[in-house]
């Protein structure tokens, strides 16, 4: 009897260590507000207006998602909403949502959604078709970034708060002293060339590879046409593009072109602090990625250049859209009309491009802006003032026809996989190991089904 | 006072009473243990997806074991092991440095060696991360720089990985160790050293052969909750790699795996499949080694 109540007490031990885990799985959940200050705010209240909530990982956005239902407000009084917006971490804010959508109770009536993250909500069928809603904008704006958050078969979920084109950053100091003009470089190759050039005169490297996070790959690999996902939406990362783009980035840091990005991914400290200080000559990333340089590289005002990224034979398009944040409506709202429109209303409208540009920094999807001198030559907005160059030059120049990733099903599954060893073991850990093995390794470790 | 009288008749009946203290702690174990646990059963059998779940029977094992997770079960195990093994003899010999008399200022070393057990492991695990950045001019590079050492890239690389965990477990939990040692140090009758000065011994012979047999108890037990904490690691590790993901999965642990796979990608089947086997193993591990050590075993026999 003693030794069964022992064994039991051993059991019991045991049992609560598994909630150990829970619990402490919660730590950094609930130590959130300590590290980036979870954040709540509403509209200025209308009485009579209907209860409206959302969550966002990101706090900037809740000054957005809050001025937008003033202007909702002011413009439809008949179809007023008091909107209560909710900000926490991102990866908390994410689990929590997705416990919610579980439960089919506690979740908000709208939600921002991480591209990352995406493909997890929309496979469960959590959220609603929004097409009704965008219809109307459908015109004005660049549907690539509407349709991407779509199950493929003519539905659409969610709304980017940006456009996510892709364009090359060059350190100009770097550039000049190096004599290489970035206006000549045209292709990949042009740009190892001129990488080898910027090497030998300044020893600095040209560019940087991140090991945490896929933007330069899935860059190179948009362009070569291909996805990490199949058709049908099944994670696909060993495909013959792929390999090819893996070789060039190691042809690149063979020749010492291309480094190992400090702390392993573009939004760690060590990384703002090395190209703060002028340890390499060019980046790849988005346009939405300019808020990064005016917030993180104080000292590289007036010395950034933003040119179109290299292709990989000449006379290609380069226009190609990375990362980003679709917000989409969940099919627990009780208000779903309104839900979607003020959603379609906030993100397309031109209100609200304009918000996004001048605060947040986005390049907007209404193509209506690209040329609104109050936009474009506005003397005022801290991005046209921190770069050289203009970047609706660059949008311009593209046109309409992007390429957007396709993240549904298996993309969050193959991200995963891609951002914690597939990359590593490509660039740092196994470099000898040939590019379609590897490759073909990686595809096993997906778990996806 | 009828009513009174029923009530008290029932508290203070010898037959009932047992049951009504054990109530609160019945219904909490119902609820909050043997639901959860039955239902992480029931789940690890299951794909969830809020009102499409379907059963889809042994999928979600047959999954489980890939490279990943005996990678992930690897590091915990390891993380474990050495944890133990410097978390037990280490503060042993501070708490007796502290207990004994001649030690000076023994009150400001506790309070010392103790005040990391009050911060959060959150707030420690961002301090070390900023300690060992990889850049020449992070706080732990600037210090080799002095011994003309080069930088070193501390959380991207294998073995440097592990040593920054272990000294980040060593500075938060040696102070709470410690504690427990010096409690039962308290317990030993201070006789016995006397007779043994006495009879000639050194203060390393009584170390060896009163100390540490009598702290037996207090050893048992910290090696029992060193074996959890271990297994259980997880906001170290998250925090320290800024995410939970880390370098070719380099401080994955066994937890963390859980994390990734029920929250992060939406399969809470595969994570209730990881936790129930994580259950097992350490029920398994904690059995053999309180078995071994005679531990909550042998004192019950000696009542």
């Amino acid at each position: 009897m003693k030794r069964l109540f022992t064994v039991l007490a051993v059991l019991i031990l045991s049992i609560s260590f598994v909630f150990a885990g829970g619990s402490s799985e919660a730590a950094p959940a609930a130590a959130a507000p300590e590290m980036d200050g979870s954040t709540q705010g509403t509209n200025t209240f209308v009485e009579g207006g209907t209860e409206l909530s959302l969550w966002t990982f990101q706090e900037l956005h809740v000054a957005f998602w809050t001025q937008m239902a003033d202007e909702w407000n002011a413009q439809y009084p008949d179809r007023a909403i008091n909107l209560t917006v909710s900000s926490a971490e991102s990866g908390a804010l994410h689990n929590r949502l997705l416990i919610a959508c579980q439960a089919g109770v506690g979740t908000p009536d709208i939600a921002d959604i991480e591209i990352g993250r995406y493909g997890s909500f929309l496979r469960d069928g959590y959220l609603l078709p929004i097409n009704d809603a965008v219809e109307p904008y459908q015109d004005d704006v660049i549907m690539s970034r509407i349709t991407m958050y779509g199950d493929g078969t003519g539905n659409w979920y969610g709304i980017d708060f940006h456009l996510g084109e892709s364009v090359a950053y060059y350190n100009m100091d770097i550039m000049n002293a190096a004599g290489v003009d970035p206006a000549d470089i045209v292709t990949w190759d042009d740009y190892l060339e001129a990488g080898k050039i910027v090497l030998e005169k300044t020893g600095v490297p040209m560019c940087v590879v991140e090991t945490n996070d896929l933007f330069l790959p899935q860059l190179m690999l948009l362009e070569k046409g291909g996805q990490y996902v199949d058709e049908n939406g099944n994670p696909n990362i060993d495909t013959p593009e792929h390999a090819e783009v893996i070789n060039f980035i190691r042809e690149m840091i063979e020749a010492g072109v291309c480094i190992i990005c400090p702390g392993g991914g573009l939004h760690e400290e060590e990384w703002y602090g090395f190209m703060n200080g002028g340890g390499v000559a060019s980046v790849c990333m988005p346009l939405w990625y300019m808020g990064r340089f005016t917030d993180y590289m104080p000292d590289l005002n007036g010395k950034i250049g933003i040119y179109e990224i290299p292709v990989w034979n000449e006379g290609d398009v380069r226009a190609v859209l990375q990362g980003g944040t679709g917000t989409s409506v969940l099919k627990f709202t009780q208000h779903e009309q309104l839900a979607k429109d003020f959603l379609a209303f906030a993100k397309l409208s031109e209100f609200g491009n304009r918000y996004e540009w001048e605060v947040l920094g986005f390049d907007p999807i209404r193509t209506s802006l690209w040329t609104d001198p109050t936009i474009t030559e506005n003397p005022d907005n801290k991005y046209l003032q921190y770069f050289l160059d203009n970047p609706f030059d660059i949008l311009n120049k593209n046109g309409v026809d992007l390429t957007a990733p396709d993240i549904r099903g298996g993309y969050s599954a193959a991200y995963s996989v891609l951002c914690s060893t597939t990359y590593v073991n490509a660039f740092e850990m196994s470099i000898d190991t040939p590019a379609e093995e590897l490759l073909a390794n990686e595809q096993a470790t997906i778990i996806y089904y | 006072m009828e009513k009174q009288n029923l009530f008290k008749k029932f508290i203070y009946s010898q037959k009932t009473a047992p049951y009504v203290f054990l109530l609160p702690f019945a219904i909490s174990f119902l609820v909050f243990f043997a639901y959860s646990i039955f239902d992480t059963f029931v789940m690890s059998f299951q794909r969830v997806a809020g009102g499409n779940t379907e059963f889809i029977g042994l999928k979600n094992y047959q999954v489980l074991f890939n490279p990943i997770f005996f990678k992930a079960l690897k590091n915990s195990i390891f993380y474990m092991i050495v944890t133990c093994c410097i978390m037990i003899p280490f503060p042993m010999l501070l708490a007796t440095a502290l207990n004994s008399k001649s030690m000076r200022c023994k009150n400001m070393y506790r309070s010392l060696l103790f005040i990391p057990a009050l911060t959060s492991v959150v707030v420690a695990g961002v301090v070390f991360r900023l300690m060992f950045g990889e850049l020449p001019n992070s706080f732990m590079n600037q210090l080799i720089a002095r011994f003309g050492a080069e930088p070193i890239i501390w959380l991207r690389r294998v073995p440097t990985v592990w040593l920054v965990l272990f000294l980040l477990c060593i500075w938060r939990w040696t102070g709470v160790n410690m504690m427990y040692f010096l409690s039962g140090l308290q317990q030993i009758p201070e006789d016995l050293y006397e007779s043994a000065s006495i009879d000639g011994a050194s203060a390393i012979q009584k170390f060896f052969h009163i100390t540490v047999p009598l702290l037996k108890p207090t050893s048992v037990y910290v090696l029992t909750i060193s074996i959890y904490g271990g297994m259980a690691m997880f906001t170290e590790s998250y925090i320290l790699f800024n995410g939970n993901s880390s370098p070719n999965n380099i401080g994955l642990t066994i937890v963390g795996y859980l994390y990734k796979m029920g929250f992060e990608q939406n399969n809470i089947g595969l994570g209730s499949a990881i936790g129930v086997v994580l259950l097992c193993i350490v029920l398994i591990i904690n059995v053999i080694q309180l078995k071994f050590n005679g531990g909550i075993f042998a004192k019950r026999k000696e009542k």
